[in-house]
């Protein structure tokens, strides 16, 4: 069943589209690998199907509402950009409380969540203000802000950038857990070993426009290649875009 | 093929004079400010706005000015002489106070140019950090001071007045800007050497700014006490071409010496500053971005870093009991917005800055019109009012999405709504602020004794309605400006706009100029006259209400459609 649903999603700036004619379909409880180069829309992508941005054609629907009803559509998905979206001088713990409360979670779950979290993802510094953090801790703590809530759907742009060894396990167990609770995952990622292992289907965004779109083995076969990666390359190399989206 | 060396091309790479450097690093960054300025119409505006302003001050559009002085100077050449020096001095007083303020702003780590610091000297880079602030005060006041030194030219009809006047007036112009610098950097070396945070910086702002006030008002003090050292020569400087006057070219000589010796003090004063400042540890900021999960808790940064995490808990504890209770008037999730606004807030105070001008503005109010204006001491609870109502929405809900800062789409995705922030930010401002208010406008009252009880009401509603105006009509006009980065003051706190601080002012005034009238009528006449203080009361709870309704809708219809970009 799907639980993101996209026609004709189209978003302009001025004369340029950085998103073109998105059709999607993801169904509910997976992991959706959604890659592409720099600057192929991906995070404009996101950005409409969490609302933040406003397309400019088409309609998509996260979780079964709208995405232009912010309001609505926030209480079912979660959101964690590459640029972590927290508030320096608060604690991690503050932070978390903070928008857990915002969100109107109920207290009791609450209290149990955030340290289990926070206990899961070692940040032994939740304690500590925010801004004294380095980049992995504050895309754990990212993290945590968005799946707190157990939405319908979370959003993960980039992860695993700038997390040891170690927390990228953390994080791909989790990513696992919560596919296997009925959450559905959109993760963004460059990484192309965590899509290869964990996405149950792959979408490849090339110039705002979906070029292909299949399960990740399927679309390695498919391209005859090795691995995910020589399947992006070859499907994001200039020249073979085209045969590449005639193959689709 | 080239000869350079296996492993770099360090051998072929020539490294340019000192002066080629600074000319390079000194255009970049020039052009660099110009381009901010030009690129923004508003700014432009600002700036022409201003000169406009001062020169019409000065030339005397409004008053008795530049023109008028060069009239008199046929007749009574000496005490123009005499008055164009008192100006002098009072002016070199005034712009040094107001530079020194932008110094501690301009002289700020991130300004040290990292990038070119990797590529030349420091020299080089000061040189341009020199030049720029030059440039910056030349923009703002420089058309200005040609504009007074030609009206004195044409009242005196004699066109060389205008070389000295207006070729002195620039230079001490640029004088006094490179010689607060060095004030600048030993603002932010104490700042980020003793590991203060950046409220030291603003507490120093705000004395500066207090300094100002002080010299502004107690500008005949000022000249006096300066008339009889060196600096009194900087008149013989501005007078040399005025004929005369009786300027003494040995001390205009001397002055411009000296100044020109100072500069170069200053310049070499500056680089020693910056080497001590801009390759110091905490400069590059607390958190090691390679540090180990343990490490980084340990290492706060710097510019913020004034909580302790045992400070933050007990701080946490009273906000969230505070936060608590405030749910049992509003939802919950209200609660939730107000209290995380406070904590913010408490931990970066330095928002409330803005909160400094409207209570300047009370202080200029009460000495203008009070002190030394035609209205009794009646008047006060009413510039109470005003000035506090002003400032309850002088901060953060001038903003209200670029105070969020990076957490902003955590906020749009949370499901809040706009209804819901709109109204928390308008309480976080009014709670604290209305009460504040409301108690100085009755302590003032009562202190002045025999005010009757309707002036009194009417003064309380008039500071209400304009509290409740200020705390939405501020956000109204705030929502237009979200991504906005203004940084007068420095750190990382998204503060309020400047065309928005601007609008919110002169809508304020607007709204508040009928009760404000009518409750004057009373401080003036000693005796109220009903329909005047109703009336005029009336009709500013009235449209502030309206208003107030108005800006709550619109704020709300703006953060419901905003699109993050």
């Amino acid at each position: 069943m799907a639980v993101i649903e996209t026609s004709g999603l189209t978003k302009r700036y001025g004369e340029t589209a950085a998103v073109e004619e998105l059709d999607l379909t993801v169904d509910r409880g997976t992991i959706y690998g959604f890659l592409g180069p720099n600057g192929a829309g991906k995070t404009t992508t996101m950005r409409l199907l969490t609302g933040l941005t406003r397309p400019s054609e088409g309609s998509a629907t996260v979780a079964g509402v709208d995405v232009r009803e912010r309001d609505r559509l926030g209480e079912r998905i979660g959101y964690a950009p590459d640029e972590p979206p927290l508030y320096e001088t608060l604690t991690a713990r503050e932070q978390l409380a903070a928008i857990a409360d915002v969100r109107g979670l109920d207290p009791d779950e609450k209290r149990e969540r955030i340290p289990e979290l926070l206990d899961r993802f070692g940040l032994d510094a939740a304690d500590d203000r925010i801004e004294s953090y380095s980049k992995g801790m504050k895309q754990k703590t990212s993290v945590v802000q968005a799946v707190l809530h157990r939405p319908a759907v979370v959003f993960l742009d980039e992860p695993t950038g700038g997390l040891d060894p170690n927390a990228a396990r953390t994080m791909k167990e989790l990513l696992v857990e919560l596919r296997a609770g009925g959450t559905t995952v959109f993760l963004s990622t460059h990484v192309l070993p965590v899509v290869e292992e964990l996405a149950d289907a792959v979408g490849l965004l090339y110039d705002g426009q979906l070029l292909a779109e299949d399960e990740p083995g399927a679309l390695q076969r498919r391209l005859a290649g090795d691995s995910l990666e020589d399947a992006f390359v070859e499907l994001t190399t200039d020249g073979a875009v085209p045969d590449a989206a005639g193959r689709r | 093929m080239s000869d350079a060396p296996e492993g770099g091309v360090a051998g072929t790479v020539q490294r340019p004079s000192f002066l080629r450097s600074a000319l390079v690093v000194t255009r970049v960054t020039v052009v660099q400010l110009l381009r901010k300025q030009r690129s923004s119409p508003l700014l432009v505006s600002v700036v022409v706005g201003f000169n406009c302003f001062v020169a019409a001050v000065l030339v005397g559009v409004t008053g008795e000015g530049a023109y008028d002085m060069g009239v008199a100077l046929a007749e009574t050449p000496g005490s123009v002489g005499e008055r164009v020096r008192r100006t002098a001095l009072v002016g070199v007083v005034l712009v040094a106070v107001m530079q020194s303020l932008g110094a501690a702003s301009d002289a700020r780590t991130r300004h040290r140019r990292l990038a070119f610091l990797t590529a030349t000297s420091t020299a080089a880079v000061v040189v341009a950090l020199l030049v720029r602030r030059v440039v910056a005060a030349l923009v703002l006041f420089g058309p200005a001071l040609v504009a007074a030194a030609a009206a004195f030219a044409v009242g005196a009809g004699s066109p060389a007045s205008a070389v000295s006047l207006g070729g002195g007036a620039l230079w001490l112009l640029a004088v006094s800007a490179v010689l607060t610098l060095p004030f600048g950097l030993v603002a932010n070396w104490v700042v980020v050497g003793y590991d203060l945070s950046s409220n030291a910086r603003v507490g120093l702002g705000v004395v500066v700014l207090g300094v100002f006030y002080l010299a502004l008002f107690g500008r005949e003090l000022v000249a006096a006490a300066l008339a009889a050292t060196p600096v009194a020569w900087a008149g013989d400087l501005l007078l040399l071409t005025v004929p005369g006057t009786g300027a003494s070219l040995l001390h205009a000589g001397a002055f411009a010496v000296a100044s020109v010796a100072v500069v170069g003090l200053s310049g070499l004063a500056c680089l020693r500053l910056t080497e001590m400042t801009w390759y110091t540890d905490p400069v590059f900021g607390g958190a090691d971005p390679e540090a180990d999960e343990g490490d980084a808790g340990a290492g706060q940064a710097v510019d913020e870093g004034e909580g302790t995490a045992a400070g933050d808990t007990a701080e946490a504890t009273s906000v969230e009991t505070f936060g608590a209770s405030l749910g049992r008037v509003c939802s919950p999730r209200t609660a939730a917005l107000v209290a995380l606004t406070w904590r913010r807030t408490r931990r970066t105070p330095k928002v409330l800055f803005y909160v400094y001008p409207s209570a300047l503005v009370g202080l200029v109010m009460a000495e203008q019109l009070v002190l030394h204006g035609p209205f009794s001491a009646a008047m006060y609870p009413a510039v109470v009012g005003f000035a506090g109502a002003t400032a309850v929405g002088s901060a953060f809900t001038l903003n209200p999405l670029g105070t969020e800062g990076n957490a902003l789409p955590a906020v749009l995705t949370s499901g809040a709504g706009g209804g819901r922030l709109v109204r928390a930010k308008a309480l976080a401002a009014a709670l604290p602020g209305g009460p504040l208010v409301v108690g100085v406008v009755l302590g003032v009252g009562a202190a002045l004794g025999a005010l009757p009880p309707v002036v009194l009401l009417a003064t309380l509603a008039y500071a209400l309605a304009l509290v409740t105006l200020a705390a939405l009509f501020s956000q109204a006009l705030g929502v237009h400006y979200p991504p906005d980065h203004e940084e007068l003051l420095g750190g990382s706190v998204e503060v309020p706009n400047k065309s928005a601080s601007l609008l919110y002012t002169v809508g304020m005034t607007a709204v508040a100029l009928p009760g404000f009238a009518g409750l004057g009528q009373y401080a003036l006449a000693g005796a109220f006259d009903p329909p005047v203080l109703l009336g005029g009361v009336g009709a500013t709870v009235a449209v502030a209400s309206a208003l107030a309704w108005l800006s709550y809708r619109h704020a709300v219809g703006k953060l419901d459609g905003y699109s993050v970009e």
